[in-house]
């Protein structure tokens, strides 16, 4: 049945009593009046002076109201409900009052606290203060509708994270415990925005701002934005994961759900780890520039290392050959002396064992000179320089090639500035090696000359000693290696040699910490100029 | 008299291998270096070639080469003399066609045994070829006797068709 049957029934109920023609009908309705599941009365509202209701009559009544009430309708009948009910809301008098004064039938939920109970009622005009009224107990529902929002709002109060809703102008109409602790505050705050709160606490409204901006973008784009927000608390910086959404009901965009998840300690465990990263990439920087230099170190000595190793090697497989020339001379030459002395004539033989002597003696100057230079290859050449007369070093090592050459040069001493009675400061032995093989080149590459010129000079640090020949120089293409071992240019032909001569030079040179220099034209002679340091 | 070339840089060296080989009775030649001894072995046409390897401006491995592909010399047989006494350089010489490498110093019986071996082989070989050549100019005469007849009866036959 609908509630305006029961408007119909009423106003055939009045018909009926206005016309009292047929009694047995107005029972037919009594009955069904009374039997009705919904309580129904009919009310005669009382106004005071001032046309404010305050009280009424119950005129008629059925009996499942009657029941809720808990008398028999005739104890409820004309009597006014303030003698009936302890406790009646004003709500009633205001819903009824307003029946009564538009003429508009209404329906609405009301509660009711003296039997604690929710009722759908329907609410319509009979005549001047009088109003039908029906009452349709919903309290069960309700309940459970309480229920369900009590729910619902725990799981909003408790949700681990700030939780708002906004109308559409960005008006709060809920936040929740996690967004605004005090409970007052967050009362406030129902109808107000960000700038009001920000106001309240004597804050900078710049967040209020940026929240407003993104909303605004979020109303007119209708769709969902996360953001991060970051501000300064109590001395620490924190960061919060925004998120506005839209919320729609039927299609029809409704509100704004606002929610923010701090996220501080990702963000710092974030930054750290950054901060760790980079500090990491550092190190491996570092490391790896280490690294590298230490390969570049290890690479350059294992390259030294190879070098020497292959100048040893190369040393060692070129003395061999260069002692094999000179034995293949002396086997040979005693050989035949030995096979063939019956058939050779004595000059021959006297040759054979001359030359058995030169070759033995070449070999003998070979060891020498092999040991010389692997001393000083070594590292075993120590240099112990002393101050002695210029003039007697340089004049005794003259000597010494003069009388092993049988004089066949004049070997001249220039000195214009008369350097030959001061000091050099020299290793004796050292400079011996230099100068003697120095001067005994110079004799022995120039067999058609008969002058070698030794001229002292001195520089401000340094004593200068030259040797110039005029004998056959060196090929510019060997300049660059004469200072190896047993290189020889390649027009000294049949003039002896170890090969050895100049890398002994050079290694006392290099020991003493002494310059050498060399200029040569080929044919026309060659120039050694030694530069001893003063001191 | 079997002729002898020694290819030799080393003064001393060549005199003494050049006395040992002239008291065994050869003929010997001289050569400093490699381009030398090439020119000689073409003009002398020597039995053998005796040749150290290092020698500017031209080596004992490079005149060999130059040695062997020249059909006039291609035949001369080579023995290497050479301080260089590692397998590796052996090798080098005999894979390209020495007949022998000495390593000095050498034993004086050793150098004249491996030439008297080499210039007896090469006398065989030589002899060889005189021996074929002699039979097969025999065989050629022989074949040109025969050709002569066959030719005259093949002559009298036409002859005697011509008369019929």
């Amino acid at each position: 049945m609908s509630k305006l049957s029961y408007k119909e029934l009423e106003k055939e109920l009045m018909e009926l009593k206005k016309t009292q023609n047929s009694s047995s009908k107005n029972q037919e309705y009594k009955t069904l009046f009374d039997s009705m599941p919904e309580m129904v009365e009919i009310i005669e509202l009382i106004y005071n002076n001032n046309n404010e209701p305050i009280d009424f009559y119950i005129r008629d009544i059925n009996l499942s109201l009657a029941k809720l009430l808990g008398k028999p309708k005739e104890q409820l009948i004309n009597k006014k409900v303030s003698s009936i009910v302890n406790i009646i809301e004003d709500s009633w008098f205001s819903y009824f009052a307003g029946v009564d004064k538009t003429g508009e039938t209404i329906s609405f939920k009301n509660y009711g606290a003296e039997f604690d109970k929710y009722y759908f009622v329907t609410a319509w005009k009979i005549s001047k203060n009088r109003v039908g009224v029906s009452f349709t107990d919903i309290t069960k529902n309700e309940t459970e509708k309480l229920k369900v929002q009590k729910f619902n709002k725990s799981i909003l109060d408790n949700i681990p994270a700030d939780l708002a809703i906004f109308d559409k102008d960005h008006n709060y109409l809920y936040i929740n415990p996690n967004g605004i602790r005090d409970k007052e505050t967050r009362k406030w705050m129902i109808g107000k925005t960000d700038f009001d709160y920000c106001n309240l606490r004597g804050i900078d409204d710049s967040i209020a701002q940026r929240r407003r901006d993104i909303f605004n973008k979020v109303v007119k784009t209708k769709q969902q934005i996360e953001w991060v927000e970051e501000y300064e608390k109590e001395g620490k910086t924190v960061y919060l994961m925004r998120n506005f959404y839209p919320v729609f009901i039927d299609a029809v965009f409704q509100y704004i759900i606002g929610y923010g998840i701090d996220i501080s300690e990702q963000k710092i465990a974030q930054k750290q780890l950054k901060e760790l990263n980079n500090n990491l990439e550092e190190k491996v920087k570092e490391r790896t520039i280490e690294l590298l230099t230490i390969e570049r170190k290890l690479r350059l000595s294992l390259s030294k290392e190879i070098e020497l190793n292959e100048l040893k090697s190369r040393f060692v497989s070129t003395a061999s050959h260069e002692f094999r020339t000179p034995l293949s001379v002396i086997i040979f030459a005693a050989g035949s002396i030995k096979k063939y002395r019956s058939k050779m004539a004595p000059f021959m033989i006297d040759a054979k064992l001359a030359k058995i002597e030169t070759q033995a003696m070449h070999m003998t100057a070979l060891i020498e000179d092999i040991l010389i230079v692997g001393q000083a290859d070594a590292g075993k050449t120590r240099n112990k320089p002393l101050y002695v007369n210029l003039g007697d070093f340089i004049l005794k090592i003259i000597d010494e090639v003069q009388s092993s050459s049988q004089k066949s040069h004049k070997i001249e001493l220039i000195d214009t500035e008369k350097l030959k009675s001061g000091t050099i400061f020299i290793d004796e032995k050292l400079g011996r090696n230099i100068f003697i093989n120095l001067i005994n080149n110079a004799v022995k590459f120039s067999p058609d000359a008969n002058k070698v010129i030794v001229n002292v000079s001195s520089e401000e640090n340094y004593i200068v000693i030259s040797i110039t020949d005029f004998g056959i120089g060196i090929p510019k293409s060997k300049l660059k290696s004469i200072f190896i071992p047993f290189s020889r240019g390649n027009n000294v032909d049949l003039i002896q040699g170890t090969g050895l001569g100049l890398s002994i030079v050079k290694g006392a040179i290099d020991i003493i910490g002494a310059e050498i220099e060399v200029q040569s034209i080929i044919g026309k002679g060659a120039t050694f100029t030694v530069k001893i340091p003063k001191i | 008299m079997h002729k002898i070339l020694i290819v030799e840089d080393t003064l001393a060296i060549r005199e003494e291998v050049c006395d040992i080989l002239e008291m065994e009775g050869y003929v010997v030649f001289q050569a400093g270096n490699g381009r030398v001894g090439y020119e000689m072995a073409l003009k002398k046409s020597p039995d053998l070639i005796i040749s150290d390897i290092l020698m500017p401006p031209l080596n004992g491995f490079q005149m060999f080469k130059k040695l062997q592909s020249d059909t006039r010399t291609m035949s001369i047989p080579l023995i290497f003399i050479s301080a260089k006494g590692e397998k590796e350089d052996i090798r080098i010489g005999m894979n390209l066609g020495a007949e022998d490498y000495l390593c000095k110093p050498i034993n004086i019986d050793d150098l004249v045994n491996a030439v008297k071996n080499k210039i007896k082989k090469k006398s065989i070989i030589d002899q060889n070829i005189i021996d074929k050549t002699a039979r097969l100019s025999n065989l050629v005469e022989n074949q040109k006797g025969k050709i002569d007849t066959l030719e005259s009866q093949v002559i009298k036959l036409t002859k005697l068709l011509k008369d019929l």
